[in-house]
C-alpha cells in the first residue's frame, strides 16, 4: 500500500478490528449498490471512504430538485443528469483508486441475475418494495448476502440477510405482488443518513467476516423519540423464496 | 400477552407496547386495540374497507408475518408477542 494510501485509511487500519489485513480485503471487495438516492448516497459515501476496491451503482432516475434534502451525493448543478453517473464521477473523485461502474436502467430479474455473481454483496437502497421483492428473489437463489434498508419521515429500518442462515425480505415483510397505493415518500436527509449509515456498516462487517449483528432481525430506528428495537424474525415455513432452495 | 408498536404506530398510540389478556385472535385484538386507541389507530391499522391490514401495515407474531400464519384468524395465546409495524419503502 502505498503512503498515501496508508494516509488515507490511518484512522481506520489502526482499529483492531480492521488492520492492514482488513484493509487489504475491503480493497479486494465488491459491492453492488442498489439505488442512488437518500439511502444509496450515505450507502456509496461510506464504502468508498472504507475503501471498497470495487463498487457499481444502478439507479435508472435524474437529480430533481425534490432529492436534494437528503441525496447528499448531487449538488443543484446535477438537476436533470443521471444519477448513477453523477454518483461514480463524485465518489471517483473522492477516491480515484476506486474502480466503479454505472448502470443507469431499471433493474430487471434477468439483468440481476447476471449482475449479481459478479459481487460479494448486494446492498438494497430503493423506494418501492416491487424492486426488494426482485432483489431478494435473486440474492437467495444466488446465495448472496444483502443489506436491505428502508426510511419514511422520521422512522426507518435495516437488516442484514444471509441466505441460509437467516430469513429472507419475504419473511420478514410478507411481500406480495400486490400493486401499492402510489404515495409520496416523506422524509428527512437526517433520517436517510441514519439507515443508509446502518447499512454501509453492515457491509464492512460482513466483508470484514465479523460476526451479523442482525442476524434474524429487523433493526427499527424512530427517529421521534431517538430510540433503536430490535425484532426477531422467523423464518416463514412456506415461504416461496428462501424454503424452496 | 403483550402488543409491540413501531415508527408510526408509537405516533398513533403514544406508547411501544401494550398488555393485555390475549384475545382469542388477531382478528379480536385488532377490535381490542381500535376500542383502546380510536379512529388514530383503525386509519393506519385498517385497509379503507376494514377488511385487511392496511397496505403500509404488518404484523408478525413471535417474529412470524400474519401471512405465513392463519390471517386474522390466527389464534393468540397469552405468552404471544405480536409487533406491529410500519412499511418504511422510501429509499
Amino acid at each position: 500500500m502505498t503512503t498515501l494510501k496508508t494516509d488515507v485509511y490511518a484512522r481506520q487500519i489502526c482499529m483492531p478490528e480492521i488492520g492492514e489485513a482488513g484493509q487489504a480485503i475491503l480493497a479486494r471487495s465488491s459491492v453492488l449498490v442498489i439505488g442512488a438516492g437518500g439511502l444509496g448516497s450515505p450507502v456509496l459515501f461510506n464504502l468508498a471512504g472504507a475503501g471498497v476496491g470495487r463498487i457499481a451503482i444502478i439507479d435508472r432516475d435524474v437529480v430533481a430538485a425534490s432529492n436534494l434534502n437528503r441525496q447528499f451525493l448531487y449538488t443543484m448543478a446535477d438537476i436533470g443528469k443521471c444519477k448513477a453517473a453523477v454518483a461514480a464521477e463524485r465518489l471517483k473523485a473522492y477516491h480515484p483508486d476506486l474502480q466503479v461502474e454505472w448502470f443507469a436502467e431499471v433493474l430487471t430479474m434477468d439483468r440481476a441475475r447476471a449482475l449479481i455473481p459478479a459481487f460479494d454483496l448486494v446492498v438494497c437502497a430503493v423506494d418501492n418494495l416491487k424492486t426488494r421483492r426482485l432483489v431478494n428473489q435473486v440474492c437467495f437463489e444466488l446465495h448472496k448476502r444483502l443489506i436491505d434498508g428502508g426510511i419514511l419521515g422520521f422512522s426507518g429500518y435495516a437488516v442484514a440477510l444471509e441466505p441460509g442462515k437467516t430469513p429472507c425480505l419475504d419473511c420478514l415483510f410478507g411481500l406480495s405482488d400486490t400493486p401499492r397505493t402510489p404515495k409520496v415518500a416523506n422524509s428527512i436527509g437526517a433520517t436517510a443518513s441514519v439507515i443508509g449509515s446502518i447499512e454501509a456498516t453492515l457491509v464492512i462487517l460482513l466483508l470484514l467476516g465479523l460476526p451479523n449483528p442482525l442476524a434474524g432481525e429487523i433493526l427499527e430506528y424512530h427517529g421521534r423519540t431517538l430510540t433503536f428495537d430490535r425484532i426477531r424474525v422467523e423464518q416463514s415455513a412456506h415461504c416461496p423464496i428462501c424454503q424452496s432452495e | 400477552m403483550t402488543v409491540k408498536f413501531f415508527s408510526q404506530f408509537i405516533d398513533a398510540t403514544g406508547c411501544r407496547e401494550f398488555e393485555l389478556i390475549a384475545p382469542e385472535s388477531i382478528e379480536k385484538l385488532i377490535e381490542i386495540l381500535i376500542t383502546q386507541f380510536g379512529e388514530p389507530m383503525r386509519q393506519v391499522l385498517l385497509s379503507p374497507a376494514g377488511d385487511t391490514i392496511h397496505e403500509d401495515a404488518f404484523l408478525l407474531v413471535n417474529g412470524r408475518h400474519l401471512r405465513a400464519l392463519n390471517g386474522f384468524a390466527t389464534q393468540l395465546v397469552e405468552s404471544d408477542i405480536v409487533s406491529v409495524l410500519q412499511i418504511t419503502e422510501a429509499g
